[in-house]
C-alpha cells in the first residue's frame, strides 16, 4: 500500500466493552492497510436504542456532541465501526440538514459548534474508500476454503433515507470485499433480518429465535461461516450460540467472523493478531 | 414509533411484559448520564437489581452469571472501564434534554 490514510474513529461503547476484539481485529487489519484511525478525544456514548426508544431530543444531542468534537478535532472523515453509533451520526447530519434551528438549538445544548458536514464511514466503506482494487493486490493467503454468509443485520443498510448505503433489501457491497479476498459467499434469506440487538438481556426469548432463524438459514444455504460489520450482531450470534443450541436442542457451531477478521487473515495475519481466538464459536475451516 | 414509546411511557401504558425492556433502557441512560460512557458491569447489577424489585424473582439475579467466567477469559469484562474527562457536560447534556423519561 502507498501513502497513509488517516480518519476520524468513533469506537462507541461496545468496542472499548465486551466488544474489544472488534477494535483488535480492525485495528490490526487496518494497520497492515496503512490506515491510521485518530480517536475522537472525550467522545461520549451515543445514546444507543434507549436513546431513541425514551428520548428523541437526548438521541439526537448525544451523537451531535460526538459530530461537534470530531468536527473541532478536524476530521473530514469518521469512522463508526458500530453501525447503530453510525447511523445515530447520521441521523443527526440529516436533521441539522433541515434548516429549521435544531441545529443551533443542538450546538447550545451539546456546548460546541455543530456543523454536521462531515463523512461518516461504516467498515465496509473504509474498505471501499483503500479501494478494492488495492485490497486484492494486498492479499497473502486467498481465502478459498471460506463459504460466507454476509450478514449485514437491520442498520448497515437502514433507514435507507439516513444511511443511504447499499440496496437496502439486497446488499452486496460485502460479498464484493469477500470476492477480493478470494472467498465464496452465499445467497441466502436472512442478511438484513434483525438480530435482537440489544435486546439480549432485556428479551433474550427474542434474541435467540431471531439467532436461530439466522444461524439455520446460513447453515441451509451452504455456509461454513457467517461475516458481520456490527459489535451487537457478533454478540448476539456468537456468545449467545450456545443457549440458542440449548434452546433449540440443536448443535450449530458456526462461526462469526467479523469482516475485518477476514481481511486480517487475506492479508496474512494470524487469528490470535485479530482476536479470533477470543470468539466463543471457533474452528478451523475445512 | 419512537414517538409512540415516550407517549406511552409518559402515560403508563407499557405492557407488563415489556416493562424488563425499559428497566433495560432507563438503567443505560442513567449509566451514561454518570459515566458518559457505558459502563457493563455496572448496567448489568443495575438492571438486575432494577428488575428484582419490580417482579420479586431472585432466579433473574443470577441468570447469566455463568457468562461472566467466560467472558473474563477471553479478556471481554472490565471493572474500571474508561470515563469521559468532561462528565459535567454529559449531566447537562441530559438535564437540557429532560423529559422525565430516564428515571
Amino acid at each position: 500500500m502507498s501513502g497513509q490514510m488517516k480518519i476520524g474513529y468513533y469506537p462507541g461503547c461496545a468496542l472499548h466493552g465486551s466488544s474489544n476484539d472488534y477494535e483488535q481485529s480492525l485495528r490490526a487489519c487496518l494497520g497492515v492497510l496503512d490506515v491510521q484511525l485518530q480517536e475522537v478525544k472525550d467522545w461520549i456514548c451515543c445514546g444507543a436504542t434507549a436513546a431513541h426508544a425514551l428520548n428523541h431530543k437526548l438521541s439526537l444531542a448525544l451523537p451531535a456532541r460526538n459530530l461537534a468534537l470530531a468536527e473541532r478535532d478536524g476530521h473530514k472523515q469518521l469512522f463508526a465501526p458500530c453501525p447503530l453509533c453510525s447511523m445515530q451520526l447520521l441521523k443527526v447530519q440529516k436533521a441539522v440538514a433541515g434548516g429549521d434551528g435544531l441545529r443551533a438549538e443542538l450546538a447550545q445544548i451539546v456546548e460546541a459548534d455543530l456543523r454536521g458536514d462531515g463523512q461518516i464511514l461504516n467498515l465496509i466503506q473504509v474498505f471501499q474508500t483503500i479501494g478494492l482494487d488495492k485490497l486484492k493486490a494486498a492479499v497473502k493467503e486467498p481465502l478459498k476454503s471460506f463459504t460466507a454468509a454476509c450478514y449485514y443485520g437491520c442498520l448497515l443498510t437502514r433507514p435507507p433515507e439516513v444511511v443511504h448505503f447499499d440496496d437496502f433489501e439486497q446488499p452486496k457491497s460485502m460479498e464484493a470485499v469477500l470476492a477480493a479476498l478470494g472467498a465464496k459467499t452465499v445467497e441466502w434469506n436472512y442478511k438484513t433480518e434483525c438480530c435482537g440487538a440489544g435486546m439480549t438481556m432485556a428479551s433474550e426469548g427474542t434474541v435467540l429465535d431471531l439467532a436461530h432463524k439466522i444461524l439455520a438459514n446460513a447453515t441451509a444455504h451452504g455456509a461454513n461461516c457467517v461475516v458481520v460489520a456490527c459489535p451487537m450482531c457478533h454478540v448476539n450470534l456468537d456468545m449467545k450460540q450456545a443457549a440458542v443450541e440449548q434452546r433449540y436442542s440443536e448443535k450449530l457451531g458456526m462461526v462469526i467472523y467479523y469482516l475485518s477478521d477476514l481481511v486480517g487473515l487475506a492479508l496474512g495475519l494470524k487469528p490470535e493478531q485479530l482476536g479470533i481466538d477470543r470468539h466463543f464459536v471457533t474452528k478451523a475451516q475445512s | 414509533m419512537d414517538a409512540l414509546r415516550e407517549i406511552s411511557l409518559a402515560e403508563g401504558l407499557v405492557a407488563p411484559s415489556q416493562k424488563p425492556v425499559v428497566a433495560f433502557q432507563q438503567a443505560f441512560l442513567d449509566n451514561i448520564r454518570r459515566n458518559g460512557r457505558l459502563a457493563e458491569l455496572e448496567l448489568i447489577a443495575q438492571f438486575k437489581t432494577a428488575v428484582f424489585f419490580r417482579t420479586g424473582r431472585p432466579g433473574f439475579l443470577f441468570k447469566d452469571a455463568g457468562l461472566a467466567p467466560q467472558m473474563s477469559k477471553r479478556k471481554k469484562l472490565h471493572l474500571l472501564p474508561g470515563k469521559v474527562r468532561d462528565r459535567k457536560v454529559v449531566e447537562r447534556i441530559f438535564a437540557k434534554c429532560s423529559n422525565g423519561a430516564q428515571k
